[in-house]
């Protein structure tokens, strides 16, 4: 019996965090769930899953959202790959200059960097305006409010992020490696198209991951842009909640687990194969 | 080689352009009296005065600061008492922690923000006051990193052996805890917190969604009056994005001494 309070007592440390992880964190994604899974009507029913697949309303959203993200991922995991190859590579004084500017910029996000892009880019922003004045054509009636638009402030947010996650990675490739690869008359395309990058590939796989679900769930920018001139999935589940128009919590629970499968389908892909390519390396 | 170091450099530059200029061209545009030509013309500071004085600005910077301090203090808290517990009475418990501070990562933003106000708004409870669900979503948010940099800490400096040799001496173990172990990591938490605090101070998808209307942060204000001068209204970024740069710069120093230290 005193043994059982004294391990009660050693319990108690663990109140105030599992207090704040229970009540918002583990009560409101239950909450969700059950929410998801609630009729109208009450009772159990899919109607809300329904919802999402039948209405070409969340079926665009759902396709805008994956559009822009892949296509933010792909173009700046391949941005981020160059950069951390070239800044692996510098002196030890600019390399740091250089890791400043990413964690710099990595931290300016969300409302001031899209007013920083609005300001430039926007339909009276300094740069339109220049070009105008220029009659420089391509900037000349840049449409920042749409899902092309909004592209160049989505790859902003990535460039810092992605590099900061791959420089670790470029740190296992070998200086001799590269060498016994020259010696063997082998091309630097060739070196990293069939060594660097396959050795790579499980930082690569990981970093994909975590841009894809950063562009996913962006919220801020597409909010601020374009807000409901284009059906976009992160601004769909949050209007279902507070939108000026009717709320639907359970249409909104429904699709923010939509999301969820797709971060968490995402994930699980890339980690399958990066299993394949660590086997390889074992 | 030669010839790939030239393009790296090329590359490099490109991409710091691409990063610095609409923070930089914000900057001159928050300070010029007008820029509709192809050059800015006139330097005036007078947009950062009317900022500065404007107290409904200055409220919301002292609300934003307000708002990602507290969680952060709390969260610390929070998990330097359990992984106290776990580390000195529980080690088997940790990958259970883990798991629970990893969530936030997956269930981030928006998805927590919608699925707590669906659970707390419209009731009786404390929890249905918009500041108080705030603050405890921030508190969620903080969860991955501060457990990644507490847990890190406490390693390092090897808590367990520390505390044993202070109860040989007579200390209880949390008195030994609170004494010794909490103020020789607290330089170490530091560097992580102000990260959070920099990420919370920057939020606005959150805020917007649990709390918009009844808390006023710099962020919300500027959304809000985003129709006025745009000028003034640019000055108001670059404050904000100059006082992000502020908590950087300390988490820079921090981290730097960090490592002097550990050199030694």
């Amino acid at each position: 019996m005193d043994e059982l309070k004294k391990k009660g007592k050693k319990l108690c440390f663990f109140l105030p965090f599992l207090c704040i992880a229970t009540l918002f964190l583990f009560v409101p994604f239950i909450n969700m769930v059950k929410n998801s899974v609630t009729g109208t009507a009450g009772g159990f029913s899919l109607e809300h899953f329904a919802d999402v697949f039948s209405k070409t309303i969340y079926i665009s959203a759902i396709g805008n959202s994956i559009k822009i993200s892949i296509a933010s991922t792909v173009v700046g995991l391949i941005v981020d790959f160059l950069l951390a190859m070239a800044v692996v590579n510098l002196g030890k004084k600019k390399k740091s200059w250089y890791l400043s500017l990413l964690d710099l910029t990595s931290t300016f996000a969300g409302l001031p960097l899209t007013f920083s892009f609005i300001t430039i880019l926007g339909t009276s922003g300094v740069f339109v305006l220049i070009s105008k004045n220029l009659g420089f054509s391509p900037l000349m009636n840049y449409n920042l409010y749409s899902l092309e638009g909004m592209f160049l402030v989505y790859l902003y947010f990535q460039i810092p992020m992605g590099t900061l996650l791959l420089l670790p990675a470029f740190a296992e490739i070998r200086k001799e490696w590269r060498e016994a690869a020259t010696l063997m008359n082998c091309g630097a395309l060739r070196f990293w198209l069939r060594i660097g990058v396959p050795v790579m590939m499980p930082s690569i796989l990981g970093t994909f991951g975590m841009l894809f679900a950063n562009a996913l769930t962006a919220y801020t920018t597409p909010y601020l842009l374009i807000n409901n001139s284009i059906a976009l999935l992160p601004i769909k589940i949050a209007d279902m909640f507070v939108g000026d128009v009717r709320q639907r919590p359970g249409l909104g629970s429904a699709l923010s687990i939509v999301m969820l499968a797709m971060i968490l389908g995402v994930l699980g892909i890339t980690n399958l194969v990066k299993r394949h390519f660590e086997k390889g390396k074992k | 080689m030669k010839k790939n170091k030239v393009l790296g450099n090329v590359w490099m530059i490109l991409c710091a352009a691409y990063l610095i200029v609409p923070l930089g061209v914000t900057l001159i545009y928050s300070v010029s009296s007008s820029w509709i030509a192809i050059t800015p013309s006139g330097f005036t500071f007078s947009y950062y005065i009317e900022k500065l004085t404007d107290s409904a600005f200055f409220m919301g910077i002292l609300r934003g600061i307000f708002a990602a301090a507290i969680p952060v203090v709390v969260t610390n808290v929070c998990i330097l008492l359990a992984l106290f517990a776990i580390i000195v009475y529980f080690p088997k418990l940790e990958k259970y922690m883990q798991m629970i501070c990893i969530i936030p990562t997956t269930i981030n933003g928006i998805i927590l923000a919608t699925s707590v106000l669906s659970t707390y708004a419209g009731g009786n409870t404390v929890f249905s006051n918009r500041i108080v669900m705030l603050l405890c979503t921030y508190c969620i948010f903080c969860f991955p990193l501060t457990y990644q940099g507490i847990r890190n800490s406490l390693y390092a400096v090897n808590t367990k052996r520390l505390l044993e040799a202070a109860a040989m001496l007579g200390a209880s173990e949390f008195y030994g805890f609170m004494r010794i172990i909490v103020p020789t990591v607290l330089p170490g938490l530091m560097n992580t917190a102000l990260i959070s605090f920099a990420g919370l101070f920057g939020d606005f998808a959150i805020i917007k969604i649990i709390a918009s209307s009844q808390f006023e942060t710099a962020q919300t204000f500027l959304y809000k009056n985003r129709s006025a001068d745009t000028q003034a209204f640019s000055a108001g970024v670059v404050i904000l994005l100059l006082f992000t740069l502020l908590i950087n710069v300390a988490v820079h120093k921090t981290a730097s001494k960090e490592n002097q230290k550990e050199k030694i």
